[in-house]
């Protein structure tokens, strides 16, 4: 399959169209996307229309006539947002700024992407418009709650997607879907436009089949904003100049116990010999004593439930019924925060943050841990709704992504291996704004370990 | 935190909440909130929550 800058370059040297490319991703959506139920809406009319004008032009940017499509999240003008939630059907007033930027990079927009309920789910279940389904084995979860996402990019649909994530929900399906996800710093990209899930946790990220796609993508979409007063003036990197550079001498740090504890065995081992990887390509690697995890998860729990339900709270008073009984169960502890709960986890969170970058990244460049303790599973059986096992469950699934997420860090997740034909992957945790170090280090491992050549039989 | 909490804490905010559920929400709260009151035992807090985007220095 080719890479989103492999496409960009073919399109921009004239090899192939804008057209030729769009077309075949709209009639692989029809013949395959289907089977993954990964798309809520394409408009094929305006996608062919944008790739037909993008043959005619120059060249205007780096995504010049690369279908991608987006998370269900992303308000566009005149287009309506489902959020994957049976509530919302208005059209949006606004255009994402995310959306705008690709845009300005010359993007042909196909449409949206399955997601789950408002963003709150870690396993690609939809109880209202169907479960995204893993193109590795439809019988499997593709993680979430970027599942069309993840979906769509693994299975050669687009080039590549926007997701979002606020507990994992990048690097999950990125990792059970066999791609490359980033989820950047707190901040580095503008969230207007986009839905709200837990205004101090979200963030938006591309996925993409090769490392230096979701450079790219950063590249075009990172930034201040004055439409988002919380998008970071820091400054933007070249992203993809980090990918190809050497990682002799640079360290990543491992955590055993901390991101070793009821690991399954396959994915440990692929850690392992990712690590023996880096190392052969002149890394170190050290071993780190972490901060309480369980703490660092504990007070993410009280920030992600209370703002959640602030988000919620108002139509779940008036329209409960409107809501998937899972999401709506999830969404229920947080009116049983209080404003002074709330507030210690906020206000924990600079010290509790530097403590952690003091400790880890003075001793390394890079974290190495799973995004999630297992390679796949099956969508029946974790298919809980609002029931017993529902937060056990769910729980499991994001035990290592979403500390990150509390901690506000960025996490590369990446392809590192295969489970009974399931994909692996691990995250690479950095220091803020450290998105073009990972991309270093992940690079330079895709190029070695080349498992993006694997591709699902669909 | 008990599940009668959680009932009135979300009754409070407008919102029934069943007393099976309700008991399952305590048994997930409890741990968490006790993990909470740890940090802030130990943490000295910073008067403005915005002191993060300091620490966010790239």
């Amino acid at each position: 399959m080719m890479s989103l800058v492999e496409a960009a370059e073919a399109i921009a040297a004239r090899r192939v169209s804008s057209r030729e490319l769009t077309q075949a991703a709209l009639d692989r959506f029809e013949r395959v996307g289907k089977k993954l139920n990964c798309a809520i809406a394409l408009d094929a009319e305006a996608a062919l229309a944008a790739a037909e004008k993008a043959d005619k032009g120059p060249v205007q940017g780096p995504l010049h006539g690369v279908p991608l499509a987006h998370k269900d999240m992303f308000y566009r003008v005149g287009r309506v947002s489902t959020l994957g939630a049976k509530l919302r059907r208005d059209k949006a007033a606004v255009t994402a700024t995310a959306l705008a930027r690709l845009d300005a990079a010359g993007a042909v927009d196909l449409g949206t992407l399955n997601m789950a309920e408002f963003a709150f789910g870690p396993t690609g279940h939809n109880y209202h418009v169907g479960h995204c389904r893993n193109p590795w084995n439809t019988e499997c979860v593709t993680g979430g709650s970027s599942s069309g996402s993840g979906a769509s990019v693994a299975a050669g649909l687009v080039f590549g997607a926007l997701g979002s994530d606020t507990g994992g929900s990048i690097r999950l399906p990125a990792s059970f879907c066999g791609i490359v996800g980033m989820k950047p710093t707190w901040s580095r990209v503008s969230r207007y436009g986009a839905m709200p899930l837990s205004f101090s946790l979200d963030t938006i990220g591309p996925l993409g089949r090769r490392v230096r796609d979701c450079a790219r993508l950063l590249g075009v979409i990172a930034g201040a904003d004055p439409e988002d007063p919380t998008a970071s003036a820091a400054p933007v990197h070249d992203y993809e100049a980090a990918c190809g550079q050497k990682i002799t001498g640079m360290r990543l740090g491992i955590a055993p116990g901390a991101f070793t504890r009821d690991v399954a065995d396959p994915v440990m081992g692929a850690i392992e010999k990712a690590l023996e990887v880096w190392r052969g390509l002149g890394g170190e690697i050290v071993e780190l004593k972490l901060p309480d995890l369980d703490e660092i998860s504990a007070l993410y729990q009280i920030v992600a439930s209370a703002e959640a339900v602030a988000v919620h709270a108002e139509t779940l008073r008036r329209r409960p019924g409107d809501y998937s009984e899972q999401v709506r169960t999830r969404l229920q502890p947080g009116f049983a925060i209080t404003a002074l709960q709330y507030l210690d986890a906020i206000r924990a969170r600079p010290e509790v943050t530097a403590r952690f970058v003091e400790a880890v990244f003075d001793k390394c460049d890079a974290l190495v841990a799973p995004v999630a303790p297992f390679a796949s599973a099956r969508i029946e059986e974790t298919d809980v709704g609002g029931g017993p096992e529902m937060f056990r469950v769910l729980g499991e699934f994001t035990r290592f992504t979403r500390p990150v997420n509390y901690l506000a860090l960025p996490g590369l997740s990446l392809p590192c291996g295969f489970d009974q034909g399931m994909p692996i992957g691990l995250q690479l945790i950095g220091r803020p704004f450290a998105e073009a170090m990972l991309f270093r280090l992940g690079h330079a491992y895709e190029e070695a370990a080349e498992w993006y050549k694997a591709e699902p039989t669909l | 935190m008990d599940a009668d909490a959680v009932i009135a804490l979300a009754r409070a905010n407008g919102v029934e909440i069943v007393p099976e559920a309700a008991e399952r929400i305590a048994s997930v709260l409890k741990p968490t909130l006790t993990r909470l009151n740890a940090v802030s035992a130990r943490t000295e807090f910073d008067a403005e929550p915005a002191t993060l985007v300091k620490v966010l220095r790239p």
